[in-house]
């Protein structure tokens, strides 16, 4: 019998790897993609809510719609009306994934597995 | 290769300086959303974060949409019209008459409020803005201690640290393009030629010419791209700085304070809230302001911050003694010279009977001369704010007082009775003088 991944809901960065390499296998194995060099990078909620504030990008220019959008964004997490994304990928060469600290390692997993290997 | 890299270390609030562009730009909304907001909290509340309500009009952002001719959207009314205004919006049509509901509205937002947080430095920044001791002057300059290092241009010398690397590389840039500086593209395409011909069969006469030309070319650039340096010292400039002297006006505030036996709980408790937010608003806007704490029942002294407001006295009430100490505080401490003086009083306008032609007295004669600006609160309970609608009645120390403030442009009287006239009140002593 093959052992589990994992079995608890916190991660770390050794359960990371692992689950990264067993996606790996058979997102190049078995389904044979084709796929950009992989940058994994954890971020706390504060940097999502940097992160959405500049639509995502990593650099952006300063202006006070930004301002807005970060006001409100944050007005809604803190009120619980929306919760944050679990992830945001940037796709460029090396694919860069925010992974938000707060999943789970089931949701890292997932995560992972959706946005670093796409084709 | 992958990497995992922990980004939680990295720096956070990246957004910071466009929060400060977006609350620059709706300031006006938002300072009246907190000055309604503050109206009716505690002050104590003053220093905590705050949710602020402001209409979505004043941050609206300019968009691109459909021609409106084209596309049948039409926000004007046409010449002629005289059923409609612009705005009004037409009634739905009454159920069972079976008009087809159209599409939602493509805005997203809708005419909500927008609602955000703000933190505590935030909205005291907004609530103290406009305020100000009135009457400041500058006083002596003599060895001011504050100074301030301003930048002052560009210079061509100076530390390595304060390099320059904008004009620094701009020049160099300018330098190169000026002095023709060969690029390390043009030196390998002039390569690749010299090359291409080496390597043609047979070698005929004409391409041995071109071949010595190239080559020659070729040295004279690279010769140049040697002399002609990427970067030369002449390039390089500074950020220069320099240390100036920044005037300061020292001020002191006086903080009296009624504590007696006829002041109840209720009433100390109010002026210990007013006192607290000019404590604020003092330490906030004015780095070099001291502030002198005296509390008095018959016998008045100076007394620490916390005991001012947390501990508890009792006893009769003589309100000159407080301004005795003031008094003889100020010939101490503060000369008049090098000191603004300000003064605020706080009672609930009982004192012992005559003490209050003793306070008019003193106050005609040596302190309104010394002050910049008093201001006087009198504490009422709300019954008594009834009573005394009209300026002119009051107790007995109020009547007294206002004989003062007719004589001295300076010299303020109000009222308070409940705890939301404090910010009203303390805006109102505190304004800014309009600009003239």
């Amino acid at each position: 019998m093959t052992k589990l991944l994992f079995t608890e809901a916190e991660w770390d960065f050794a359960t990371l790897d692992r689950a990264y390499k067993a996606i790996e296998e058979i997102a190049l194995g078995d389904l044979k993609l084709d796929v950009y060099p992989n940058q994994i990078e954890v971020i706390s909620s504060e940097q999502m809510l940097d992160a959405y504030s500049s639509l995502g990008m990593p650099l952006m220019y300063n202006h006070w719609s930004f301002g807005k959008l970060f006001a409100r964004e944050e007005t809604f997490y803190r009120a619980g009306f929306s919760a944050l994304a679990y992830e945001i990928v940037i796709n460029s060469s090396p694919c860069i994934s925010y992974l938000l600290e707060e999943n789970t390692m089931t949701m890292q997993a997932l995560v992972m597995a959706h946005a670093a290997f796409r084709p | 290769m992958t990497y995992f890299i922990d980004r939680r270390l990295n720096p956070k609030g990246k957004s910071l300086g466009n929060r400060q562009r977006f609350l620059r730009r709706a300031r006006a909304q938002i300072r009246e959303a907190v000055q309604k907001s503050l109206k009716d909290s505690a002050v104590a509340d003053i220093s905590k974060e705050r949710k602020i309500k402001i209409s979505t009009k004043g941050t609206r952002e300019p968009r691109f949409r459909l021609d409106p001719k084209s596309s049948g959207e039409r926000d004007f009314v046409m010449p002629g019209n005289k059923e409609f205004m612009p705005g009004d919006e037409i009634k739905k049509p009454p159920s069972g008459e079976g008009g087809h509901g159209k599409d939602a509205a493509d805005y997203a937002e809708g005419e909500d409020d927008f609602e955000f947080v703000m933190s505590q430095d935030e909205v005291l920044d907004i609530f103290f803005e406009n305020l100000e001791l009135p009457n400041l002057v500058r006083t002596t300059l003599k060895d001011t201690p504050n100074r301030l290092w301003k930048r002052a241009g560009i210079t061509t010398s100076g530390s390595p640290s304060q390099i320059n690397l904008v004009r620094t590389m701009r020049n160099a840039h300018g330098r190169r393009l000026a002095l023709h500086r060969p690029r390390l593209g043009d030196i390998k395409a002039l390569q690749e030629k010299l090359d291409l011909l080496e390597r043609e069969e047979p070698l005929t006469e004409n391409t041995r010419v071109k071949i010595a030309s190239l080559k020659e070319a070729l040295a004279k650039a690279n010769a140049r791209r040697k002399w002609v340096g990427f970067i030369d010292p002449v390039d390089v400039r500074y950020n220069s700085y320099t240390e100036q002297p920044v005037p300061t006006s020292q001020a002191v505030m006086f903080c009296l304070m009624d504590v007696s036996g006829s002041m109840g709980e209720r009433e100390k408790d109010l002026a210990k809230r007013f006192y607290m937010l000019l404590h604020l608003f003092l330490r906030r806007r004015y780095k070099k302001v001291d502030i002198v704490f005296i509390r008095h029942t018959h016998d008045a002294q100076e007394v620490d911050e916390h005991e001012f407001f947390y501990s508890r006295q009792s006893g009769g009430t003589i309100v000159s003694t407080a301004l005795d100490k003031m008094l003889e505080i100020q010939r101490e401490r503060y000369t008049t010279s090098d000191w603004n003086i300000y003064a605020a009083q706080a009672s609930d306008g009982y004192t012992q009977s005559g003490d209050a032609r003793r306070c008019v007295e003193m106050l005609n004669a040596e302190v309104m001369p010394l002050c910049q600006y008093y201001a006087y609160i009198e504490i009422l309970d709300e019954r008594e704010m009834e009573v005394f609608a009209s300026e002119d009645s009051g107790a007995e120390l109020w009547r007294a007082y206002r004989t003062v403030a007719e004589l001295w442009p300076n010299f303020a009287t109000k009222r308070i009775s409940k705890p939301t006239d404090i910010f009203p009140v303390f805006r109102e002593l505190f304004k800014k003088a309009e600009a003239g």
